[in-house]
This record gives structure tokens, C-alpha cells and sequence, in this order.
């Protein structure tokens, strides 16, 4: 019995020992976690309980010329309160709640916290905001953020020229992307110690930090030491941006284009109304549009902005620029003739002109008779005799082949083959618009020197920068490109469109009251390289009042079905677009209709005057 | 030489646990965010705690030879709780444990413990215990209350018994290879046995990434917590990860967590001393117990008192499985805490009636 107890009491001793063991195990544990890797922890620790707000910024308005709202954010202003930097808490609450319309024991309790920063009110109306931001009170901060909508109170009008935001309120498309950076602003960051679920614990010291790229990256990277600390950075609500587009004239452009569109059961359309003084653009309009609050949901086809992306040959349109460049270098004069037969031989090919019915009767034509009845071969034989260099040197300083450098993004630059690689056929072709594609918007840049006696502008969408506060940010002047060509050619080639409106091919332009004057394009379509024999683009580019040029305008037509004839299709639209907004433009309808003298007695204007009279247009 | 009763009381062994009581009062006020108003959890502690204390004298009274002639009747009794609790318990986290009368609920299965203790000392304690058939009997006899409590389910208790059965086999001289045998059999067929969310929970220390979102969660909260303490900790009340909430449970599973982070090392340290001088006094109460039935007794809540201890702080520093096991004296919640002081009543029980002949 006595060696039974003995064993008991050994393995009651053996039980004592292996639960010393244990012991040691734990407190060996203890050690590791809080002796050998407590920096590690303490560092976890601290890290999970700064936590971040980011608050986002306002996003800017786009309004019109005249100052109507195109594209704007609601504000959605929220009223934080720092405690610690009130001077009199109760006057402070009291205030508060009279603007808010709170019970003032409710605001107080948060006053007195110990906290460094309390949300007295979030998301409140804009007036009230601007009441309690007028009271001035230390310690009280309006923060203005956005609720992230995109609101477009003219719905589809302008679409392309706007453009849309995305889900995260950044610019997509249009304008809304070319300046995002000044339309979204710069969002505001707070850092303070938080709970775990996310509420803000008091800190140590309350810093506002201006918000700069630098402090943001540093804060959000954890290079300022926010230990304790609540650290602010206020968001800086984005700039507003006022467009040279006047939106009763875009307004009455996407209706006729619509109409146009619609009538001629035509793929799509543009049109571009451009004041050739400025280089601003008053109207831009795409057919088929979208909606730019459904921006991004819209099939990418609607969204595509056929004005600046969409290259094509432009036809007969780019006689003129021929004519420019053939009576601008003093190859020819105006009473030089052309051959204007059935075809022509060049380089082994037979060009033909276009087989509308028109025929020279004595088979030779003045530079007023080519761009009049629109003779291919008269074109071809013109552009043979001023050679290559001339028709490229015109075409390339009229602006054809680059960007005209609008602010919409994805402009095409158009084809325009490089010198060296003209053949006669190249500089045949070229001549009445075919093996060169062009933009709607080069086109209207480059008839826009010819309407401001040579000067060539640069196409401007924006014309004022501007903050919430209404100060001005930054002004975009007209910007002159050049001086492509003599204001006497010029003279001389008003003239001639003139005579295309009153005789020609786009007599149905011609506007009652006015005097204008404009030329017709009939293209076919390029598919795969080739041309289809079935797909054309109908167009006219048009300049009024001719005598003093207030308004330059491409109508372009994309697969009209039937009629397919510029003159037929485009031309007038051209009429009831510019006797709607001609006269709002400041051009008044006069009774008589003849052609005055077109060479003002000023006539030679420099460059350096031309951009002193657009900054008086301004 | 004869001593009257008052000095026949272990002294050491009321002062520890008295230390360790207040000492998770403390600590249950920090993890509430000093809250102590009508109530709350720290108010109801105190009085869990003059319940416990009564139970305790009563316990240390009655002489454990009359309780464990009475076995029978307190193991029916603690069978048809854990019945009841089957048939009309609460459900709170996801487990079926407690039973209320009045505003009060408890959860049998933390008395369990300490019936099955008395009532297994009690068949072991017979001469014959160790003969196959008597040891059937008993196996049995474990194993109806282990079925009830598993399937609450509540893991965490049933290991508990498992283990203060077979310690006590040892004690009582049993083939310790026959032990280690059973329970090498029990580890094989525990993967087929277990529920999958089981086996995430026992598992998540080897992994936390596991369940990132859960468990894993909670256990990576509370290795930051005790990591982060340093040697003196954040100061009392001031703990981040517990005020801020980040550490889960804080007053009842996790409150070692909170212990470290707030008072560091030195009261982590302090905390494990403690239950060292408890755990040793158990153990010499076995030791020094007047007879077998003592010592067994002794044993088993020694067992109990240690898994308890090293599963839970294992726990917090993710070196043991998440078991749900509450800390000995410092958890909040009655029935674990009134058990064990039941527990401390029957160690008083043995060592007060403890004669010279087993030195």
C-alpha cells in the first residue's frame, strides 16, 4: 500500500513538472510578442488606427459664351467643426444652429468634445452653407464636396463638344477630359486616429495643411508624422470653364442637322460654325449625339465626335483651297483659262469631271468658272500648272495635315502625303479634293483665313477660366497662326464664292438678305481602299455675310441616300442654319443683294492688326 | 497538536484566487471602457462574485466524502441541465449553451466540469476501478455528458474532460502507453468527427489567413495587441487596440489581450504567476491529499484550471487553437466564474480535512 501511495505521489510530481513546462512555454511566448517583435506590433497598431477620409472636390461648371449652364455638380457642403480652435463655443453653436435649424443642446454636445474634429452637418444645402461661411467663425469649416453626379440641363445639346465623366467624376470625352484638370479640382484628405469603425477619437493637435501635390502624396504615404495628430488638407472645388460656343445658335444647328440627317436618310452628320475673326468656335454639332449624362453607357459609335476625329477626302470643298494657292503665288491670275473637257490624261490615268450634267460650253474656264460649276479636269489642269511645291506649301500652311490644335481630345491630323511622294496624278487628284483627308475642322480653320483677309486662326473652344469665387483664372485670347495668304486673293476668292451661291452649284445657300457665298463637295466614301461606288459625303463650306465675313460654316453630310449632291444636300442647311443665326451674330439682312466692291480700303492688314481686332471681338 | 478549522484553511491558495478576482475586475472595467454603472459588466461580476463565494464555503463544508457518495444524484442532475439545455437553451454565437431562469442565464456545461470531476473521482477512487468492466462503467459514464456538450456544441469543454479524465486515469495508476494510445486514436478520428467551421476555428492559429475576415481577424487583432504592449504596456484604460474596439471579446475570451496591452509584459508576467502558485497549490493538495478520492479530485481541477489557462492565453498569442474557453477568474461571465470558485471550495474541502499519514 505505502509503495501504491509512493507511485501516485511520483506521477502527481512528473504532472507538477510538465505544467511548469507549459508555463515556461507561455511566458517564452510573452517574450517573443512583446520584447523580441513589439516594434513590428506597435507599428501594426498604430498604423490600423490612423484612419484616412478622403473628401472629395467640387467638380467645375461649363457654361456657354453668354454664361448658361451647360454641364455642372451639385455641391453637397458638409460643416466640420475643430473644437479646440473655438473661441466661444456656446455663441459658435448658437449661430450654428440658427442656420441650420437644429436645437442648439444638440450642436453644443459636440462643441465641447475633446475631440479635434467633429461633422456638425453633412451634406446640407448650398445657401446655408453660404450663410455659415459668411458668419466667418474660427473653427468652422465648410467643406464643399461633390455627390459625384454630373447634371446636363440642356440634356442632349452639345454632347460631343461636353463630353462626360465617369463614375469616379473624371473626364471622359469632350471638353470635360481636354480639362479635367482644372474641372475636377484636387480632393482633401484627413487623417486622424479612428476606432475601428471609423469614427473619429480625439487627437493630440489639429494641423490644416494647404493642398498641395506635395502634401497630399506625403500625408497619404505616412511621410507626415500624423501620430496622435489630425491632420487636414480642405479639397480646392474645380475651376469653371466658359466655352465659345453660344448655345441658341448649337441649339438651332443640331436641330437642322438633325433634320438634314433625317431627310436624306443619311449614316450621320457635322457641323461646325466657326467665327473665321477669332478662330472661335460658336457651334459644334455631331449627328447621331448622346445623352452626356449616359456618357458611360453610350455606345462608343454616338460618342465619336465626327468633327475633329473623323477624317475624310473632302471633294470640291478643296478646289478652293486650290484656287487660294494658285492665285495667291501669281502663277495665275483671274482671267487665266483651263481646260474643262471630259477628262484628262495624267500620268496614264483618265480623270473625268463629275457626272452632275454640267458642261463648259467653250470647253476652257477662269479660275471663277473651275470653282463655280466645279470642273474636276479644269481643277487638275490648274494644279498641273502651279506644280507640286506650290499646292503643298498652301496646303500646308492653310493648316491641312496637322492639328488645328481645338481642345476636344482625339483630333485626327488627316492624311496628307509628304512631298517628296507627289506624283502628277498626287497633285492632279489633290487639286479637286481626292487623295487627301481632311478634318471638318481643318476645313473651316483654313476658309476661315480666307474670310479674315488671310490670316489664319486658331480654333478656340474656351475662352474664359474662372473659380468658384468668380475670379479670373486665366483668359484664352485668339491666337493667330499665320498669314497664309494675301487679303487681295482673298478678296478675289470671296468673289468667286460668292458666284457659286448666285450661279453656281450652292445657289441653294443662297440666304435671303445676305450675301454669301460658300462651295459644294460631293465625295465618295473610301472603304478598304477603294472607293465605294454607292457611299458619298455630301458637303458645303460657306462663309456670310461675304462683305464682312461673320460666320464661316462646314455642313458635311456622311452617306446621304438618294440625293447625294453637296449643293442638293448640304447647301441648304447652310441657308436655314445662317438665316436663323446670322443676325444674332450682329449681321443685319440687307435689302439689296449685289456683290459691293469687295476690296475695303485697308485692304492689307498685318498679322499683328488682325490679332488686335480679334482681342476687340473679344 | 489538534488545529481548529479556521487553521486548517489554505490561505495562500484564497489569497490567489482573492488577487486574481480583483485583479479581472480591473481589467473587465478597462475593457468596458470604464464603464461600471447599474448594470454593467463589472457590477455584475461582483455580485457573480458573492455567489461564488457563497457556493464556495458551501462547498468547502460539506465534506467531499458525503458529495462523492452522492455522485449518482449530481450526475443525473447535471445530465438532465445539459439535456435542458438542448431541449430549451438560448443560442448566442452560434452555440446552444445557456439556459435562463428569470433575468438570470448560466450555462451548465461550466458546472458539468466540476460534477463530472467529483463524479469520476468517485468511481476511480474504488479499490476494483481499474478492473475492465468498472472501467467500461466509467468510460460510459463520461461519455453521455460528452455527447450532451458536444452537441451544443461546445468543443472546447468536451476536450477539457477528455483531458481531466485521463489524467486522473494516470494518477489513478492506469497504463500511462494505454493513455497515450487512446488519445493518439482520438487524434486520427477527430478530421472524420469534426465539423468543417470546427476545424477552421482549431486550425486558424497555424494559418490566419484562413479566415481573414473572421477568426483569423480577431486572432491577428489580438497578437498586435499583446505584441504592441512593450514591457509596461499603454497604461490601464489606455490600450488602443481595445479601447478602439479592434480587439475582439474583449472582456471574456480575449481579456489576456487586453491585460497585456495595457499593463505589457510585467503584468502579463504577473497574471501567469499567479496562476503558477494556483496550479502548484492544486497540485499539492493532491499530493498531500488524506486519500485517493482527494487526490483525484485535486487532480482534476487541476487539470481543468490549467487546460483553461494555457488554451486561453495560448490563444491570444496564437499558439493554440480558437476554443472559446474563458480565462480562470478573470473572464467576465457567472458560470465560469462561480464553477471555479466552487472548484476553490472543494480544494479547501480537501486540504482542510487532510490527515498526517500521507506525508
Amino acid at each position: 500500500m505505502r509503495r501504491y501511495r509512493k507511485r501516485i505521489k511520483i506521477r502527481v510530481l512528473l504532472l507538477c513538472c510538465i505544467l511548469s513546462l507549459f508555463f515556461l512555454f507561455l511566458i517564452g511566448n510573452l517574450v517573443k510578442l512583446q520584447a523580441y517583435e513589439r516594434d513590428k506590433y506597435i507599428k501594426l497598431a498604430d498604423s490600423q488606427h490612423t484612419g484616412m477620409i478622403e473628401i472629395s472636390a467640387l467638380r467645375g461648371s461649363i457654361y456657354d459664351r453668354h454664361g448658361s449652364v451647360m454641364a455642372f455638380s451639385v455641391a453637397r457642403p458638409s460643416v466640420a467643426v475643430n473644437p479646440r480652435m473655438l473661441k466661444n463655443p456656446d455663441r459658435t453653436a448658437f449661430l450654428l444652429s440658427l442656420a441650420l435649424g437644429t436645437k442648439k443642446n444638440d450642436i453644443i454636445k459636440g462643441l465641447k468634445a475633446s475631440s479635434t474634429f467633429v461633422w456638425v452637418a453633412r451634406k446640407i444645402d448650398e445657401k446655408t452653407a453660404m450663410q455659415i461661411e459668411s458668419l466667418e467663425l474660427p473653427g468652422v469649416f465648410i467643406l464643399n464636396e461633390t455627390s459625384g453626379k454630373r447634371f446636363h440641363p440642356k440634356r442632349r445639346e452639345a454632347s460631343h463638344i461636353l463630353g462626360y465623366t465617369g463614375i469616379d467624376d473624371q473626364g471622359l470625352e469632350g471638353v470635360e477630359a481636354s480639362y479635367d484638370d482644372l474641372l475636377k479640382g484636387r480632393p482633401g484628405l484627413l487623417t486622424a486616429r479612428m476606432d475601428q469603425r471609423g469614427r473619429i477619437l480625439p487627437g493630440e493637435d489639429f494641423l490644416v495643411l494647404p493642398n498641395t501635390k506635395k502634401n497630399m502624396e506625403d500625408l497619404r504615404n505616412g511621410k507626415i508624422d500624423s501620430n496622435g495628430k489630425t491632420i487636414f488638407i480642405p479639397p480646392v472645388p474645380g475651376k469653371d470653364i466658359y466655352l465659345t460656343i453660344d448655345e441658341t445658335v448649337q441649339y438651332i444647328v443640331e436641330k437642322e442637322l438633325e433634320n438634314t440627317v433625317k431627310e436624306f436618310n443619311a449614316a450621320g452628320g457635322t457641323i461646325i460654325v466657326y467665327d473665321p475673326r477669332t478662330g472661335d468656335i460658336i457651334s459644334l454639332a455631331s449627328y447621331p449625339d448622346y445623352l452626356p449624362s449616359q456618357g458611360t453607357r453610350t455606345h462608343k459609335k454616338l460618342i465619336r465626335n465626327r468633327a475633329v476625329v473623323d477624317a475624310y477626302e473632302p471633294g470640291s470643298t478643296f478646289k478652293v483651297i486650290l484656287a487660294a494657292a494658285a492665285l495667291d503665288s501669281g502663277v495665275v491670275t483671274t482671267k487665266d483659262l483651263f481646260y474643262c473637257g471630259q477628262s484628262i490624261e495624267v500620268g496614264g490615268y483618265s480623270l473625268r469631271n463629275a457626272d452632275d450634267g454640267i458642261i463648259s460650253p467653250a470647253g476652257r474656264e477662269t479660275v471663277e468658272g473651275v470653282i463655280t460649276y466645279s470642273f474636276n479636269v479644269g481643277a487638275a489642269d490648274m494644279g498641273l500648272r502651279i506644280g507640286n511645291k506650290v499646292l503643298h506649301k498652301y496646303v500646308d500652311t492653310l493648316g491641312f495635315g496637322k492639328l488645328s490644335g481645338i481642345d476636344i481630345p482625339g483630333e485626327a491630323e488627316g492624311i496628307l502625303i509628304p512631298l517628296k511622294y507627289w506624283k502628277p496624278i498626287n497633285l492632279a487628284t489633290i487639286s479637286y479634293g481626292q487623295g487627301i483627308a481632311v478634318t471638318p475642322i481643318q476645313m473651316v480653320q483654313a476658309y476661315g483665313a480666307i474670310a479674315n483677309d488671310g490670316v489664319l486662326m486658331k480654333p478656340r473652344l474656351v475662352r474664359k477660366i474662372v473659380d468658384r469665387k468668380g475670379n479670373l483664372v486665366e483668359v484664352k485670347k485668339p491666337k493667330v497662326i499665320g498669314k497664309p495668304l494675301r487679303a487681295k486673293t482673298t478678296h478675289e476668292l470671296l468673289k468667286i464664292l460668292h458666284n457659286v451661291c448666285e450661279n453656281g452649284t450652292g445657289k441653294a445657300a443662297k440666304i435671303e438678305g445676305y450675301k454669301v457665298g460658300g462651295k459644294t463637295g460631293t465625295a465618295n466614301v473610301v472603304e478598304n481602299g477603294v472607293y465605294s461606288s454607292n457611299k458619298f459625303i455630301a458637303s458645303f463650306v460657306g462663309v456670310a455675310p461675304i462683305d464682312d465675313p461673320k460666320i464661316v460654316m462646314i455642313i458635311k453630310i456622311d452617306e446621304p441616300k438618294g440625293v447625294i449632291w453637296g449643293g442638293c444636300v448640304a447647301a441648304p442647311a447652310f441657308k436655314d442654319i445662317g438665316s436663323q443665326i446670322l443676325w444674332r451674330l450682329g449681321a443685319q439682312p440687307k435689302k439689296s443683294e449685289k456683290v459691293a466692291d469687295l476690296t475695303p480700303p485697308e485692304a492689307v492688314k498685318t498679322e499683328k492688326e488682325k490679332q488686335e481686332e480679334a482681342d476687340k471681338a473679344e | 497538536m489538534y488545529k481548529t478549522w479556521w487553521q486548517k484553511i489554505d490561505y495562500l491558495l484564497l489569497i490567489v484566487m482573492l488577487i486574481l478576482l480583483a485583479y479581472g475586475l480591473i481589467i473587465v472595467y478597462s475593457a468596458n471602457g470604464q464603464e461600471a454603472g447599474p448594470g454593467s459588466e463589472v457590477r455584475r461580476q461582483l455580485l457573480y462574485i458573492f455567489i461564488g463565494i457563497v457556493l464556495m464555503v458551501v462547498f468547502a463544508s460539506i465534506d467531499y466524502h458525503f458529495l462523492a457518495s452522492v455522485e449518482l444524484y449530481l450526475y443525473i442532475i447535471n445530465l438532465i441541465l445539459l439535456l435542458a439545455v438542448l431541449a430549451y437553451g438560448k443560442e448566442a454565437l452560434g452555440a446552444q449553451r445557456w439556459i435562463s431562469i428569470g433575468s438570470f442565464s448560466f450555462q451548465p456545461s461550466e458546472f458539468a466540469k466540476i460534477f463530472i470531476i467529483i463524479s469520476i473521482s468517485a468511481r476511480l477512487s474504488d479499490e476494483n476501478a481499474l478492473k475492465f468492466e468498472k472501467l467500461a462503467v466509467t468510460f460510459l459514464y463520461l461519455a453521455l455528458p460528452m455527447i450532451l456538450i458536444l452537441k451544443q456544441p461546445d468543443l472546447g469543454t468536451s476536450l477539457v474532460l477528455v483531458s481531466i479524465f485521463f489524467v486522473m486515469l494516470y494518477i489513478r495508476g492506469w497504463n500511462p502507453f494505454l493513455i497515450l494510445g487512446l488519445t493518439a486514436m482520438g487524434l486520427t478520428i477527430s478530421p472524420f468527427v469534426l465539423k468543417e467551421y470546427q476545424k477552421k476555428r482549431l486550425f486558424v492559429f497555424v494559418d490566419p489567413g484562413m479566415d481573414p475576415t473572421g477568426a483569423g481577424w480577431n486572432l491577428r487583432q489580438s497578437i498586435i495587441g499583446v505584441g504592441s504592449g512593450k514591457l509596461l504596456g499603454k497604461g490601464l484604460f489606455s490600450g488602443t487596440q481595445t479601447q478602439l474596439r479592434f480587439v475582439p471579446e474583449h472582456s471574456r475570451d480575449f481579456i489576456f489581450t487586453v491585460l497585456c496591452e495595457e499593463l505589457g509584459f510585467i503584468g502579463g508576467t504577473f497574471l501567469v504567476t499567479l496562476y503558477f502558485i494556483l496550479l502548484f497549490k492544486t497540485v499539492q493538495t493532491a499530493k498531500y491529499s488524506r486519500d485517493l478520492l482527494g487526490t483525484l479530485i485535486a487532480t482534476g481541477i487541476a487539470v481543468l484550471f490549467f487546460f483553461h489557462v494555457f488554451v486561453n492565453i495560448g490563444m491570444t498569442m496564437g499558439i493554440m487553437p480558437i476554443t472559446g474557453l474563458p480565462l480562470t477568474f478573470m473572464s467576465y461571465g457567472g458560470s465560469s466564474l462561480i464553477s471555479n470558485m466552487m472548484a476553490i471550495g472543494l480544494l479547501l474541502n480537501i486540504s482542510m480535512r487532510r490527515e498526517k499519514f500521507f506525508k
